[in-house]
């Protein structure tokens, strides 16, 4: 176990009665273009600990990234704890980690000039398939190595990787101005070239042409990009913070039919190179493939240590941080079954409605109680199961529940990796009936 | 520390190369629900290299500042990748400074008890109301010293202190709940955070009577922007467009964006001020080592500026306005706004409400974002205007339209004027929250596209 953790534990231990440290070491390596050419190339370490005490029974925390000055960050903790909150737990001393892939070694070989050469030939198909597009691009190698330790022996660590690859265009399209974008975030390298090329050259096409879209209650087809937005609402609704403080509409009503029969969703820590994927918790507890919500039944809130105690639960292993934070329950990786219906076909089965991609104003409205009002940044309107042109100026509004347990029409049998609004996802689409369109 | 700097820029082989290093604390104090959730302070170290070389950019940041050489030549290295074609930066004079916090209530000397004393007290106001299920009270000061050094001889060390305070309020009545919040800020010193408790109060009383307020019909209105929604409309909406790193790589925006174009009425003025004391989005010198400036955007209608870094300055042929920032370390300086806002004129408030006949008067900001012409915003609260007269409240407001179109809109600036920062910030390219300001009068704007029920 590293040095720095050793020493800092031994400071803490003369100013508490129990103790944490996690220290995390990065190094990314950022590759941009801008408007069609190589922008920047950049180098990024990082290094930073986290320090926890219970001290009189209280917690305390601080965090640094100057190892020169570590005596500041044990009186800065222990200050911290004489207005802390009570623990109501113990540091765990260890459980048994399960295997999980965490490191692609392909990536870790993966140079800065590799990238600049996968994102030239990119720039190189869309140049020819989309000339009037301004492309941005930008290719991400991440590496990082997580250790923890406590003062009742826990010891653990873990290296990581992740690789995240940004396409967006932008054009200007009857006087307005069009984005198309596409991004992967992975575990591991995904060099997706010729499969995000593709769908941006076709959602452009799309884009030529605008359709007239009359306000009113439709059908629409949420694309898994636009599946994040709900997802970030369910992601609230199950943390057990909010069951704690009762700001959950989810309170109460575990076992409860919440949602359409044919949705089941996971969290899985141990998802193979999932975005969020651990061998164990920021805290030291060994998760497991959890279900939050089987056929639509309500099984699971999550729980870390603290929350867990307070209400007399145990952790459910979602002690998630950087180390800059005290843990708080957050989701790992969101893993929602896909349903029977091709992508293709359900599009082909909409009579007339729209589908969306690029939902713009997310997180304005009560993202808790599941409600939203958004912009359609990048959207379509169906007729006759054929996309008949982009949408302009519309708005969609609804409440997440309402959504996914009484107007799910169709679940696509694809599903895809996102990790947008800061949530890892395994997303199908979903067409939703009679959703409430306003338009201009 | 400074001869180790000058002796690693000299070690570059780059056409510009400049060192960044930066010490911050920050001290916060977060009450949620009755409970201390966290209270502390953090301690940050770190630095940077930029080298630019043949017009590319190589940038290394890093925690450990030791073999500042080293890290040089791997900017160097990075910048050779990129660079293809001519490095052009826009003239500055150099500069030596040292700029010092000075103040009379340095949040620094207050000791670490009172300040969670102070947000007791505020978060007690909150939870001890009834029909508040949920609260939210933040302190936070930051202070951060800086040390910017360039081969062209400039070498800045500037000290901000930043300190502020958050309140959210949550009310319940069934399956209703209902959110509002409100939030101060700036680098005027403690003060900054003291007497609070009307807004606490206001907070209060505004979730409460969310919770009786209607869903706003969805349709078109003629709008009143209060001065913090004018300030996020100046800031989002327009702000956003003006900044010159996406305009000087695109030409067609660019020619949307062309100096000299009609924008809006007569009497519209825009402008980006970071040079205003006090304010959360003030500085004395950008992330470049460029003089903060005041900038106007739009001058009576007229697009008059935009905002630059030494790059954006430099391709277009303009002026560097001192608006290359990084919210840390960690990242390169983009092109950022300071305070935004919109000059006031002489319409009264009550003579912009008088002549409504149907309308919609919006208070306060939950957010807002744009991707380029089209924005979007919500507003935290909203009351219908009949007749010439407010109405009851209307909640889940959310403004959304095309700027141009918008700015030819707005047929009244009021005589009022105020500042709004708060303990949020603005984000872009991955870097958030970067501390500004915005605000401005009272505006009315018509044919306002608001989604709703």
């Amino acid at each position: 176990m590293n040095k720095i953790i050793n020493q800092i534990l031994d400071l803490a231990k003369k100013k508490a009665e129990a103790a944490e440290v996690i220290l995390v070491e990065g190094k990314e390596s950022p590759v941009e273009f801008r408007s069609g050419k190589l922008h920047s190339v950049e180098h990024k370490e990082i290094k930073g600990a986290g320090l926890r005490v219970v001290r009189h029974g209280r917690i305390g925390f601080s965090s640094t990234t100057d190892f020169d000055k570590l005596p500041a960050l044990v009186d800065h903790a222990a200050a911290g704890a004489a207005f802390g909150q009570q623990a109501v737990f113990n540091f765990p001393a260890g459980c048994k980690p399960a295997g999980v892939k965490t490191v692609d070694p392909q990536l870790e070989k993966f140079t800065p000039a590799q990238a600049v050469a996968e994102g030239q030939k990119a720039l190189g198909i869309l140049a020819q398939k989309a000339p009037a597009l301004k492309c941005d691009i930008g290719l991400n190698k991440k590496f990082y190595h997580v250790s923890l330790a406590n003062s009742r022996g826990f010891c653990g660590e873990y290296d990581k990787t992740s690789f995240s690859y940004g396409l967006s265009g932008v054009t200007i399209i009857n006087g307005s101005l069009t984005f198309i974008e596409q991004e992967r975030r992975r575990g591991k390298l995904d060099l997706a070239t010729s499969e995000m090329t593709a769908k941006m050259v076709r959602m452009y096409q799309d884009a030529k042409k605008t359709a007239k879209l009359a306000a009113g209650k439709m059908p629409v087809l949420f694309t898994p990009e636009a599946m994040s937005l709900l997802w970030m609402s369910i992601a609230l609704g199950v943390n057990g913070k909010a069951e704690q403080k009762k700001t959950t509409p989810l309170l109460g009503r575990l076992g409860e039919k919440m949602l359409d029969p044919r949705i089941t969703v996971s969290d899985d820590p141990l998802l193979p190179y999932g975005l969020a994927s651990a061998p164990f918790d920021d805290e030291g507890v060994c998760g497991a493939k959890l279900d939050l919500f089987h056929q639509g039944g309500f099984k699971n809130f999550i729980y870390d240590l603290q929350t867990a105690g307070i209400l007399g639960k145990r952790s459910t292993g979602h002690g998630r941080r950087s180390f800059g934070a005290q843990p708080s329950p957050q989701v790992s990786n969101l893993v929602i079954a896909g349903g029977k219906t091709k992508l293709a076909q359900m599009i082909r089965n909409m009579d007339s409605g729209l589908i969306v991609y690029d939902l713009l104003g997310a997180g304005q409205s009560n993202i808790m109680a599941g409600d939203f009002s958004v912009n359609i940044g990048l959207g379509y309107k169906v007729e006759q199961g054929k996309i008949v042109g982009r949408v302009k100026d519309a708005m969609i509004a609804g409440n997440v529940y309402d959504l996914l347990k009484n107007k799910v029409l169709e679940i696509s049998s694809e599903t895809e990796a996102m990790g947008s609004y800061g949530i890892s996802t395994n997303t199908p689409a979903m067409l939703f009936d009679g959703m409430n369109v306003a338009a201009k | 520390m400074e001869g180790l700097i000058k002796k690693a820029l000299g070690k570059g082989q780059a056409d510009y190369l400049e060192i960044r290093l930066e010490e911050k604390t920050i001290t916060g104090v977060t009450y949620a629900g009755k409970e201390l959730d966290s209270v502390g302070a953090n301690a940050v170290k770190g630095g940077n290299v930029r080298a630019l070389y043949k017009g590319g950019w190589g940038f290394v940041s890093f925690n450990s500042l030791d073999e500042l050489d080293a890290k040089v030549a791997q900017a160097c290295r990075a910048a050779r990748l990129v660079g293809k074609g001519k490095s052009k930066l826009a003239k500055v004079p150099k500069v030596t400074a040292v700029i010092k916090v000075n103040l009379k209530d340095d949040p620094r000397k207050i000791p670490l008890d009172q300040k969670v004393k102070l947000a007791k007290k505020y978060n007690g106001i909150i939870t001890d109301s009834k029909g508040i299920i949920s609260s939210s009270v933040r302190y936070e000061d930051v202070f951060k010293k800086q040390t910017f050094a360039n081969t062209e001889g400039t070498f800045i060390t500037e000290e901000r202190m930043y300190c502020g305070a958050a309140f959210a309020a949550v009310a319940k009545d069934g399956a209703n709940v209902q959110r509002a919040h409100d939030t101060v800020g700036g680098t005027g010193g403690y003060h900054t955070v003291l007497k609070l408790e009307s807004k606490a109060e206001a907070t209060v009383k505004d979730a409460r009577d969310l919770l009786k307020a209607e869903k706003v019909s969805s349709g078109k209105y003629t709008v009143v922007m209060d001065p913090k929604m004018c300030g996020v409309f100046a800031h989002e909406a327009f702000g956003h467009l003006s900044e010159a790193d996406f305009i000087s790589e695109n030409s067609k925006l660019k020619k949307m964006m062309t100096l000299g174009i009609k924008f809006g009425v007569g009497a519209l003025s825009i402008l980006d001020d970071a040079t205003i004391r006090g304010q959360r989005g003030h500085y004395c010198y950008d992330e470049e080592g460029v003089a903060a400036q005041k900038n106007y955007l739009i001058k009576n209608g007229i697009l008059v500026g935009r905002l630059h870094s030494r790059q954006t300055a430099g391709r277009m042929n303009e002026k560097a306005s001192g608006s290359a920032r990084a919210i840390s370390y960690q990242f390169k300086p983009i092109v950022r706004m300071g305070c935004t806002y919109i000059e006031p004129r002489d319409c009264s408030f009550q003579k912009m409400i008088g002549e409504i006949k149907n309308g919609l008067y919006v208070v306060s900001a939950l957010g807002g974002m744009t991707e380029l012409e089209m924005f979007t915003f919500s507003a935290m609260k909203a009351y219908l205007i009949k007749n010439g007269k407010l109405g009851p409240m209307v909640r889940d407001v959310i403004l959304t339209g095309n700027v141009f179109e918008t700015l030819k809109n707005i047929d009244a600036i009021g005589d009022d004027l105020e500042l709004h920062g708060g303990l949020g910030g603005c984000g872009k390219d991955g870097q958030m929250p970067l501390p500004v300001s915005d605000g401005g009068p009272h505006i009315r704007v018509k044919d306002v596209v608001v989604g709703g029920k």
